[in-house]
């Protein structure tokens, strides 16, 4: 790609707007040269000149061990269907919330881009084509969505039985009568298409002007970046709301909870930063991304840490008003992981609350690399144990009324054998999509931002 | 008693990070300095030590919640128990709410208190600034005479100050001594070395 002497230029007068931009003027008596070396970001950062070549390519040892990782995670989850042949209640809403766990880790990159990109984040341009990958698995996790949806949806939501909304069956429910306006088959897999390939679209649109601008600065392309972000916010703040009660709230349908949206959603939201840290140490420790500072990484453990505690505050905030309560319609959800998993409920607690909150409050602990990834990873398997006690209970508890006993199995071979799998697809899907564009968009309006960037 | 103090102006952030090195690199200890907003890398020129105000905070914090916590217990639980929903009288998940609120109401209160009176500013005090054009538009680097108290020394400084930029320096006197700041572990060494 070329380095643009109009991209420098409205680089300069976007990024030090307060500077009085002189080349206006000279462009006609001394020629384009000496604004373009006056102005070139490559004479104020020498370093640029190395990292826009760079592009990733995978090593067959980590393509290797992605591969795998995804036969072994195969394996292990096809001897955990074997051996729960007799419930596919579990194996359906086992692979349901992993690919919607995935899902939103896609889903909370393309939120950090296009909240950065509505909110003039400049910092971020420095990792923003490792987010974009991210994004990029957006279509491959919704398709797959899409297939546990419509298959498995019949051992999955109680509330599909055509009987309990026919006043003549024995079996007639008033209350999911009431519902079923929102809750009923058509709408409710439209409305998983429409989420799916909306999500995508916009994640495609994103990507789309990111890798335009590689070609040459155009301003267009920034603008009509934000417009893309600003509707995918409005799109998605309504959507992911929607998608959590579709997915995950329905599967108890009785009940309900006015934040489980927020819940849901930070709970990716603070997974996919702890992936993103994730990634970017590793790129970084690979020699991709040689410019990124620990200010950046800092920034990144500051969200990790900031929205654990958001999550905690929604956590704790919905059990507490529903313990206060005490309405039957409410503590059923409590009551049966209560009664099944407590250990569950008050892991979950510990791994996703007070290991980052005491661990991750210090600055140094943000800024090094070891204790930062270790939080990581409890982080990421913290709320996949979360989104487990969000679907797996309710859904054991429901679809069992057929007559025989309840049998709530905890997180075996078969969770944990789809979550190798998942995190394996997740990781080809990304560097693919990482191999794909060069490590630095250096067009993007906002780079020196990014560089000279402190906290 | 007046306590002296020699005052460079400068018109430019980056000459003030500039001339704030140079200083440290000629040995001397820059007393402080003021500007009209945070100036990124000037604390790591003046070798300041980070603030321990977050330690402080953390500290009070710790203080409310067990104040939250014990008063709850001594009031709910000791002293007047209540069945109130059938709930234990430890309710702790009802006591989360108000040892939020105590926690960061002590770390709030504590830290703006400590703040305060570790910059010494009072409602009893007469404000003095060295430069009120540091509130807007310049940038002051301030020397401390009682450090540097030989005639020579401060011919050099106010040399130095002009080498590096300085539009103006003058001498002020201060009816109240500005409080010294907190230094890096090593500084001594390079101040020592100077003399």
């Amino acid at each position: 790609m070329k380095y643009t002497v109009w991209g420098d230029f409205a680089a300069n007068v976007v990024c030090f707007p307060h500077i009085p931009y002189i080349p206006n003027k000279l462009p006609c008596l001394c020629g384009m040269e000496v604004v373009w070396y006056l102005f070139n970001l490559r004479n104020l950062f020498p370093i640029m000149a190395n990292i826009d070549h760079l592009q990733f390519v995978a090593t067959g040892k980590e393509q290797r061990n992605i591969m795998i990782l995804m036969v072994v995670g195969l394996v292990l989850a096809l001897v955990g269907v074997f051996l729960n042949i007799d419930n596919p209640t579990r194996i359906w809403t086992a692979l349901l919330y992993n690919t919607f766990f995935t899902v939103g880790i896609a889903l909370a990159a393309t939120f950090f881009i296009a909240a950065n990109t509505q909110g003039y984040g400049g910092w971020y341009i420095m990792f923003r084509r490792v987010m974009e990958a991210m994004s990029l698995y957006l279509p491959v996790g919704g398709i797959l969505l899409l297939v546990v949806v419509f298959l498995g949806m019949g051992h999955i939501y109680h509330w599909l039985d055509p009987s309990l909304t026919d006043p003549a069956s024995p079996h007639y429910d008033k209350i999911l009568a009431g519902k079923s306006a929102y809750l009923n088959k058509p709408f409710f897999l439209g409305r998983i298409v429409l989420y799916v390939v909306a999500w995508s679209a916009f994640a495609w649109f994103l990507r789309r002007n990111s890798l335009e601008g590689d070609k040459g600065y155009n301003q267009k392309l920034y603008q009509n970046s934000k417009y893309i972000a600003a509707f995918f916010i409005v799109f998605f703040a309504v959507s992911e709301s929607m998608a959590s009660w579709d997915l995950f709230m329905s599967i108890q349908p009785h009940w309900y909870s006015t934040l489980w949206g927020w819940y849901n959603f930070i709970s990716y939201f603070v997974t996919g930063m702890s992936v993103t840290y994730l990634l970017c140490a590793y790129l970084k420790t690979r020699g991709y991304l040689p410019y990124m500072t620990d200010e950046h990484f800092h920034d990144i453990g500051k969200f990790m840490f900031g929205f654990s505690i958001a999550w905690t505050y929604l956590y704790f905030s919905q059990f507490m008003l529903i313990w206060y309560s005490n309405m039957p319609e409410e503590t059923k959800y409590y009551e049966i992981r209560n009664a099944h998993y407590p250990i569950l409920m008050w892991f979950t607690f510990i791994l996703n609350f007070i290991t980052p909150f005491l661990i991750l409050v210090t600055r140094g602990a943000k800024r090094n690399f070891k204790v930062a990834c270790t939080l990581g990873a409890v982080i990421i398997f913290g709320h996949w144990m979360d989104f487990f006690q969000m679907s797996m209970p309710g859904a054991l508890a429901n679809m069992s009324h057929g007559g025989h006993e309840v049998h709530f199995s905890g997180i075996g071979l078969l969770e944990i054998g789809i979550f190798c799998f998942y995190i394996g697809l997740f990781l080809f899907v990304f560097f693919r999509n990482l191999a794909a564009a060069p490590m630095l968009p250096v067009n993007h309006p906002f780079v020196k931002e990014s560089f000279v960037h402190h906290t | 008693m007046k306590h002296k103090y020699i005052v460079g102006i400068y018109d430019d952030d980056d000459k003030l990070v500039d001339a704030v090195k140079r200083f440290a690199q000629e040995g001397y200890r820059v007393h402080e300095c003021y500007t009209p907003f945070p100036v990124h890398g000037l604390d790591i020129a003046m070798n300041l030590q980070d603030t321990r105000l977050h330690t402080a905070g953390f500290v009070y914090g710790a203080t409310g919640t067990l104040t939250a916590v014990i008063t709850m217990t001594l009031i709910q639980v000791m002293d007047w128990p209540l069945i109130v929903g059938g709930k234990p009288f430890f309710a702790l998940p009802s006591f989360v709410p108000i040892t939020f609120e105590l926690t960061v109401l002590f770390a709030a209160v504590g830290m703006t208190v400590t703040y305060y009176l570790r910059n010494g500013f009072s409602i009893f005090k007469p404000v003095e600034i060295v430069d009120r054009r540091t509130t807007d538009c310049k940038f002051a680097l301030v020397m401390c005479c009682k450090q540097y108290n030989k005639d020579d020394e401060q011919q050099a400084i106010r040399q130095l100050m002009r080498e590096t930029g300085a539009e103006e320096v003058n001498d002020r006197l201060l009816n109240n001594e500005l409080l010294p700041n907190l230094y890096k572990h090593g500084d001594e060494h390079a101040h020592a070395a100077h003399h």
